[in-house]
């Protein structure tokens, strides 16, 4: 029989009061997505973002200073910015005027002698700024001024972002604007979906397994679970072989020492010899690191890497919205780029090929638990719960419970929902109608 | 160049006979008018404070297929694999309508321009539409008309179809 960590309420995932707790006390409260450095490279670059259902606009402002400021007017809260990018050396409200420099403050206010009373004060109307840190070019913000800092929040799970990303002298970069589609589902069954759940790899997305996309091999995997205080997770799929060579497929092989030599020893070998490596950072950003085989391009080589970050905004119960950044090592060949770029579009994007057979998935399960009868019942997250947590892996020591199998089972979602409940309140097992799951 | 009505008939007739295969899900007729260079790109909308500005993407794409790529689809709508095609079995019942149809004659090429309705009706769900403009390069050598490139550029910056595995 499951036990009461391995389960959750139906109802839990798709009631209104949960999300409106989670709005309050998850995403108002935690560190957030907000976009990666690179899109915002000059002094007044700005990007239109979204922390849950607020508007911001993520700026590099004229001083210099990442900045994320409420997208409303501290006049009477028209949205200042109408546009996705652009540069700018300030944000002026259409309604009546007001305008703001790139940091935020009010600068300018029409008719101010004439119509303000002598008291009134610029300096205490400026925009609402949320709190704004960065890891490896990822820039998060958060509403939560006296919270724990970025580095607190993750905590030892930034091991794992430093070893995705950090592998690179220069860097990287997101090539073009976000993909964004929005799907049918509560946003915690999107991201669990494609942040979390691998066991689906064979089922749902037979079609491009057999097609020669993706994960073909002679030797058998192993799957790497680790999870992480906060509910964040990550999971390794890697050939391990005999020799203890690193090696980065899909990647040019120039990149190989370069990227062992910029990590630590138990990081290069997490992040080396991997069919795919994927997770997520609580609540809502998922990243997946992996090469196809074959995306349809007889051009491009046998194997090209891919990174992507895939951010699932809440947007009602049963609506999400994602946004996909696909990123690049900043130095890496122009065609390379676009290898990598077009072999993701094809398989993780919207129209790619195993995209939308998880949109159909994650649909059908909120429009089934829509109703009552069904709603009033459990999602299973038992794969794994026998699993012993290892001290360490081929002579590595790896932050979090790590868990060795032949696949990756379901230890994350239950770091990830231990938290959600945490976070709202809940005790372990405890339903929306206070009986016990 | 403006180009003879001859020209512009056959074009419009062959975006007809497209339209009834795409809606048919029958990529693999579809893709007998596809030239072997076949690119196709939809460019992420973009919308910008400048209305004189480029309104899509030069860098981002939310598709990008050849015709190899699209030869995966075919294969995955093949018997032996279309039980395990989620998202197209049951299949999305849709609609290409093409109007506003414009042919503009180069050296060796077609440019043409049209503006595309796409309806969406996928089970009891309700229906969802989606607007483009299309931008096609076609070949013509006489007898035979044959799609070398194209570009849509959505109306909408967000997919809201239940997913994007379509050509417009």
């Amino acid at each position: 029989m499951p036990q009461t960590s391995d389960v959750i309420s139906r109802s839990d995932i798709f009631a209104k009061e949960r999300h409106t707790a989670e709005l309050e006390h998850i995403f108002d409260q935690g560190w957030l997505f907000i976009g990666h450095e690179s899109e915002i490279p000059e002094p007044g670059s700005y990007v239109a973002r979204m922390m849950a259902l607020d508007p911001v606009i993520l700026v590099r402002s004229l001083s210099g200073e990442l900045r994320v400021l409420l997208n409303s007017c501290a006049h009477r809260g028209t949205q200042l910015c109408r546009s996705d990018l652009g540069t700018t050396s300030h944000f002026r409200c259409m309604y009546h005027g007001w305008t703001y420099d790139t940091d935020g403050r009010l600068r300018g206010v029409p008719g101010l002698r004439q119509w303000y009373p002598e008291s009134f004060d610029r300096a205490e109307h400026r925009l609402r700024s949320a709190r704004v840190e960065t890891i490896e070019g990822l820039v998060f913000a958060t509403w939560n001024t006296g919270g724990p800092s970025l580095a607190d929040y993750l905590g030892e799970f930034s091991f794992y972002i430093h070893a995705l990303l950090g592998r690179t002298t220069h860097g990287w970069e997101a090539v073009g604007e976000p993909l964004r589609w929005q799907s049918g589902t509560n946003w915690k069954i999107s991201v669990e979906n494609f942040g979390m759940d691998s066991l689906h790899l064979g089922t749902l997305h037979e079609s491009p397994g057999r097609l020669g996309i993706f994960g073909a091999t002679d030797q058998p995997p192993t799957a790497i679970t680790c999870v992480c205080p906060g509910g964040h997770g990550i999971e390794a799929t890697k050939i391990i072989n005999g020799s203890g060579a690193l090696a980065f497929p899909g990647y040019p092989e120039e990149y190989w020492p370069e990227f062992a030599a910029n990590l630590d020893e138990a990081q290069a070998w997490f992040v080396a010899n991997n069919l795919v490596c994927k997770g997520n950072v609580f609540p809502n950003l998922s990243f997946i690191d992996l090469f196809h085989d074959y995306t349809g391009d007889p051009t491009t080589p046998p194997e090209v890497a891919a990174t992507m970050l895939r951010l699932v905004q809440p947007i009602a119960p049963h609506k999400s919205e994602v946004w996909m950044w696909i990123l690049v090592p900043v130095d890496a060949d122009p065609q390379w780029k676009r290898w990598s770029q077009e072999s993701l579009i094809r398989t993780l994007g919207v129209s790619g090929t195993f995209e939308p057979d998880d949109l159909e998935n994650t649909a059908s399960i909120s429009v089934v638990n829509a109703a009552s009868f069904a709603r009033d019942w459990d999602m299973q997250f038992v794969a794994g719960a026998h699993l012993e947590a290892m001290k360490e892996v081929e002579g590595h020591h790896l932050p979090g419970e790590v868990f060795a199998c032949s696949a990756n089972t379901e230890s994350i979602q239950r770091g990830f929902y231990a938290e959600w409940r945490r976070r709202l309140g809940l005790e372990p097992g405890t339903r929306s109608s206070g009986e016990p799951s | 160049m403006n180009v003879a009505a001859g020209i512009k008939d056959r074009v419009v007739t062959a975006y007809n006979l497209e339209a009834d295969r795409l809606d048919a899900h029958d990529l693999a007729a579809w893709l007998a008018w596809v030239h072997d260079e076949f690119r196709y790109e939809v460019p992420i909308p973009v919308t910008r404070d400048d209305p004189r500005a480029p309104q899509h993407s030069s860098t981002g794409f939310l598709a990008v297929e050849t015709k190899d790529s699209v030869a995966l689809w075919v294969s995955r709508l093949s018997p032996a694999l279309v039980d395990a095609a989620y998202a197209e079995n049951p299949p999305v019942r849709t609609r290409h309508f093409v109007t506003n149809v414009q042919v503009a004659k180069e050296q060796d090429h077609l440019n043409v321009t049209s503006n595309v309705l796409l309806t969406w009706g996928k089970w009891n769900e309700e229906m969802r539409f989606l607007s483009a403009q299309r931008q096609d390069v076609l070949l013509d050598d006489g007898r035979e008309l044959t799609l070398l490139r194209r570009r849509a550029l959505l109306d909408t910056n967000v997919i809201r179809l239940s997913h994007f595995r379509v050509i417009i």
